[in-house]
């Protein structure tokens, strides 16, 4: 059995920074770090736009309390304000801890850190590395690891939490080099792994956004919180559904309906382009429902809206945004200098996740933690972004919360013990399961179930919600997860088994999938990113709350959790 | 399929079930049929795909699907694994040049699956004769161990990348409370390497790495360059020192395939470049062998306008005959060619040979000016 101090699962931003706080505070502890790809592949690498900080480089009159009331108003009321507080005081100090590292940002004539205008963000206070900041910032992290001594295993799927009377011991995890199936054992465990962008059709996720670890929580029985909000990011780049940043709104591109208008004056006068994702994904989703999309050949009343870089030049094009370019290049042929850009919203981030704490150990309920489990990152909900999160507020969560999980980790594992239990039941566990996928003699390709399934979220829990819909999608999921037992696996080997990766993650995103829209159809109201026609308003006396989910075969328990409120009180959200 | 050829393009474009993947700007062929019909057309392609399990032969298996010209090679490979073939091994993630998991062999030279489509690939590898189906050949990475189809062993790789120290070092330097002060233009001088998304392309195809195991490799190299050149950093002479070596710099063999393929346009030859010029600017001939080898070779090409063959070989291999090792390992050659006789008993200068060192002088003159 491997044994760490703490076993940290995820190598994407959060991860990496808790592993290296961990060795950084206290060199002598034994870290390790799992990722089912190498680290430096996680999906943080591929944020783009930016990471948002009160620097005053740009705007002397920015300030951590402004930066913590557009979070708030942001989430719709719904973050908790002792988390955004310290979001937002220690974001300064963390960009320039991240720069200190090495980290290559965008910078001013002075030499200074360059920031530019976000969307939500009242002050220019995004930092960057032009388009690719989460790329310089994850290469940069995930060098220092092994320079740190973390011990990194790359390409293990975990399977399991080994979680036992609320007290997190270990994990198993099975080696995609060679199907070895591995428990280990740990003081403590993190978990940073992740969105669940794949549970629909359309995602700027990547392949691995796959929810694993929210899954193996609620498997466990731990409550996921506020899983009903799910960002839909308004310029996915239509078909593909990649992302184009919205530093290319920062920048000052225009969104266009196909009578050539700017219609996000209609929605959003004040900020225009630059209103909260929620609400530009809903005027993008209104304009094609009223006929003013395109289609890709220009005609009217097609699926997407065009965002128009044109005015701005190839000089800031080029320099600023030159992987926004690329991009649109490459996958719909469109020279972005000449030619508006086809868009439309694409699923693209999770605000729900596992609750924890201020010092991310995380929630069995409003009032008990768990022992000996931390999360971070986008897998948690800390929770900092409420109903809807504002750009450039993902990576800085990741860095803050990251690195304040790894220095307590550090402190809560020095007077624990090294848990104990039965591997040899969990080891036998995952090797039936393994074995059952592999042997199970079904009519079904993975693909097809899970692109059944993925039609089925984008279909009834989108952009725009109601009872019947998402119902009529609660029943298709249970009949979806009954086929589940059908799917057949070409590939019964142990060598880089990928379908049966496939599978095991298929297994988890039908668990999230349920989680969201339960937690969806509870919530009768509209706030952030969940928005129902058959409840049109916020509804702050009945859900001014965190939901929490509770998973068991048999159905989904639903509890709400109170807000921190201690700064900014509720009010109506306008841009 | 339905066969049906559309005028103005060619036969291999058909008309069948519809896929959107496709926009109009997306397409190659003029004239065009009118824009909206383009989304209803796709083509038959055959995959020719290395397929091996560890330290076994490689067979090569087909597979043919109909995909549109605008689909990335990636979107191919997983319409094969997903509905045609669950056992084809690849990696991929970020399907958008970022992440760099995807890079293999395809048509004959490494590439992101995820950045190369249909389109190109035919039109560059596999152009139309005769109706006959197109092919794409996928192979894995070469200069790496295959684990299973096209995953490669990419420990060499990151364990050469760790022998550059690729994190900048502030040791020795006072922290501030503020950021490092960096102009765009110190940055700007990053911006290449700092590109780098490790995906192996270049390795893969290095040349210098088939002969020389220890040679750290050009992904290295490049990062190397941005760590010795990055105005943060404090162990810059350290590290050029830690670079003077032949499974360092000097030994890339300026063959140009990692410029050729690299997916990012990082150029990771010009960079090796770069560090040797800092190397050339920093030692005399004595150092060693590769520094003594380009100084002689600009001194006596000053001296006759050419090189004289005879003094190269004893300067640079015999170090104006202080190495006896040297020397003694170049006797062979000479009197291999004393008795073939082609050996060149005189030395000819060059007609040109004022011109050749005016230039070369004046060359010199403006580089150091701009130091």
């Amino acid at each position: 059995m491997l044994e760490h101090d703490v076993i940290i699962v995820g190598g994407g931003l959060a991860g990496s920074r808790a592993a290296l706080a961990i060795k950084q505070t206290h060199p002598s502890l034994d870290v390790g770090l799992v990722a089912k790809t190498h680290p430096i592949r996680s999906h943080s690498v591929a944020a783009q736009g930016g990471i948002a900080a009160s620097l005053q480089n740009v705007d002397s009159e920015d300030a951590w309390e402004a930066h913590a009331f557009d979070t708030v108003k942001g989430s719709d009321y719904l973050a908790d304000q002792d988390a955004v507080e310290f979001l937002a005081k220690d974001a300064p100090n963390t960009i320039i801890d991240l720069e200190h590292m090495g980290v290559l940002f965008s910078r001013l004539p002075d030499g200074r850190i360059a920031q530019r205008a976000f969307g939500g963000h009242s002050h220019k206070r995004t930092c960057y590395a032009a388009d690719k900041t989460g790329h310089a910032i994850l290469h940069e992290l995930v060098n220092n690891l092994r320079h740190h001594g973390v011990t990194i295993y790359e390409e293990w799927y975990v399977m399991q939490l080994i979680l036992e009377d609320n007290e997190a011991k270990g994990i198993i995890m099975y080696h995609l080099l060679d199907g070895h199936l591995a428990v280990v054992r740990a003081k403590a465990v993190m978990f940073a792994t992740g969105g669940y962008g794949r549970v629909f059709n359309t995602t700027s996720n990547d392949y691995a956004s796959t929810g694993d670890g929210l899954a193996m929580c609620a498997i466990a029985g731990l409550p996921l919180e506020d899983m009903e909000f799910v960002q839909f990011h308004p310029t996915g780049l239509y078909p593909a559904g990649v992302l184009i940043s919205e530093a290319v709104r920062g920048e000052g591109a225009y969104l266009r309906n196909s009578e050539g208008e700017r219609f996000m004056e209609h929605y959003a006068p004040k900020q225009m382009e630059l209103a909260p994702r929620d609400i530009t994904s809903r005027a993008i989703t209104l304009e094609i429902r009223a006929g003013r999309g395109l289609h890709p050949d220009g005609t009217a009343g097609g699926p997407c809206v065009h965002l128009d870089l044109r005015h701005m030049g190839k000089e800031k094009i080029m320099s600023r945004v030159p992987f926004c370019w690329e991009e649109a290049h490459r996958l719909v042929g469109v020279d972005a200098i000449h030619q508006p850009m086809p868009v439309r919203p694409t699923a693209h981030y999770s605000m729900g996740g596992i609750p924890v704490n201020t010092e991310g150990q995380v929630r069995w309920n409003g009032d008990t933690l768990v022992e000996g489990f931390f999360a971070a990152g986008e897998c948690a909900c800390v929770s900092v972004h409420g109903a809807n999160r504002l750009g450039s507020n993902s990576l800085l969560e990741c860095v803050v919360y990251g690195k304040r999980t790894g220095i307590k980790l550090a402190q809560y594992v020095q007077n624990r013990k090294m848990p104990s239990f039965d591997a040899q039941t969990y080891l036998d566990k995952a090797q039936k399961r393994i074995y059952g996928l592999l042997e199970q003699e079904g009519n079904m390709r993975i693909g097809q179930l899970r692109q059944q399934f993925q039609d089925c979220m984008s279909e009834h829990c989108g952009v725009f919600r109601t009872d019947a819909i998402m119902q009529e999608g609660l029943d298709k999921i249970r009949q979806l997860q009954d086929q589940y037992h059908q799917i057949r696996l070409d590939d019964q080997g142990d060598c880089w088994n990928t379908e049966l990766i496939e599978a095991l993650e298929l297994g988890n995103l039908l668990v999230v999938g349920e989680m969201i829209l339960a937690s969806a159809y509870n919530r009768k109201e509209s706030r952030g990113a969940h928005s129902r026609e058959d409840y049109a308003t916020r509804d702050d006396e009945k859900f001014l709350q965190h939901t929490l989910s509770y998973y068991s075969p048999a159905g989904i328990d639903i509890q709400y959790m109170p807000v921190v409120i201690n700064r900014f009180q509720p009010q109506e959200r306008k841009y | 399929m339905a066969g049906a050829s559309v005028k103005g393009v060619s036969s291999i474009w058909t008309s069948a079930k519809p896929l959107f993947c496709l926009t109009p700007l997306d397409w190659p062929i003029t004239p065009l049929p009118s824009a909206k019909n383009l989304s209803f057309f796709y083509m038959q392609v055959t995959f020719k795909i290395f397929r091996q399990a560890s330290n076994r032969p490689a067979k090569i298996q087909d597979y043919t699907l109909d995909v549109t010209p605008g689909n990335t090679i990636l979107e191919c490979l997983n319409r094969i694994k997903w509905e045609l073939d669950g056992t084809l091994a690849y990696r991929k993630n970020c399907r958008n040049t970022i992440c760099g998991s995807c890079a293999m062999g395809i048509n004959g030279r490494s590439a992101l699956a995820c950045k190369e489509n249909v389109r190109q690939e035919i039109e560059r590898f596999s152009p139309q004769e005769n109706g006959q189906t197109p092919e794409i050949t996928i192979a894995p990475l070469g200069n790496f161990p295959v684990i299973k189809d096209l995953v490669v062993d990419m420990r060499s790789f990151w364990d050469h990348l760790e022998e550059i120290d690729p994190y900048v070092s502030t040791q020795g330097r006072a922290i501030p409370e503020r950021e490092f002060l960096q102009t765009p233009e110190e940055r700007s001088r990053l911006e290449q390497t700092g590109n780098c998304i490790m995906c192996g392309a270049c390795y893969s195809e290095c040349n210098a790495r088939e002969v020389n195991p220890d040679f750290v490799g050009p992904h290295a190299l490049a990062k190397a360059y941005r760590m010795a050149t990055d105005s943060r950093d404090t162990q810059t002479e350290q590290r050029l020192e830690e670079y003077n070596s032949l499974d360092g710099a000097w030994g890339c063999t300026r063959c140009y395939q990692c410029n050729y393929v690299c997916p990012m346009d990082v150029a990771p030859m010009d960079q090796i470049g770069k560090i040797k010029g800092e190397l050339l600017d920093r030692h005399d001939k004595t150092t060693n062998r590769p520094i003594r080898h380009r100084k002689v070779l600009i001194e006596l090409v000053k001296e006759g306008g050419w090189i004289d063959e005879r003094k190269f070989g004893l300067y640079v291999v015999g170090n104006y005959f202080q190495d006896i090792r040297g020397l003694l390992s170049i006797t062979p050659l000479g009197l291999r060619m004393v008795a073939n006789g082609k050996f060149p008993l005189k030395f000819h200068p060059s007609e040109g040979t004022e011109e050749v060192r005016s230039l070369i002088e004046r060359v010199q003159e403006a580089e150091r000016k701009k130091m």
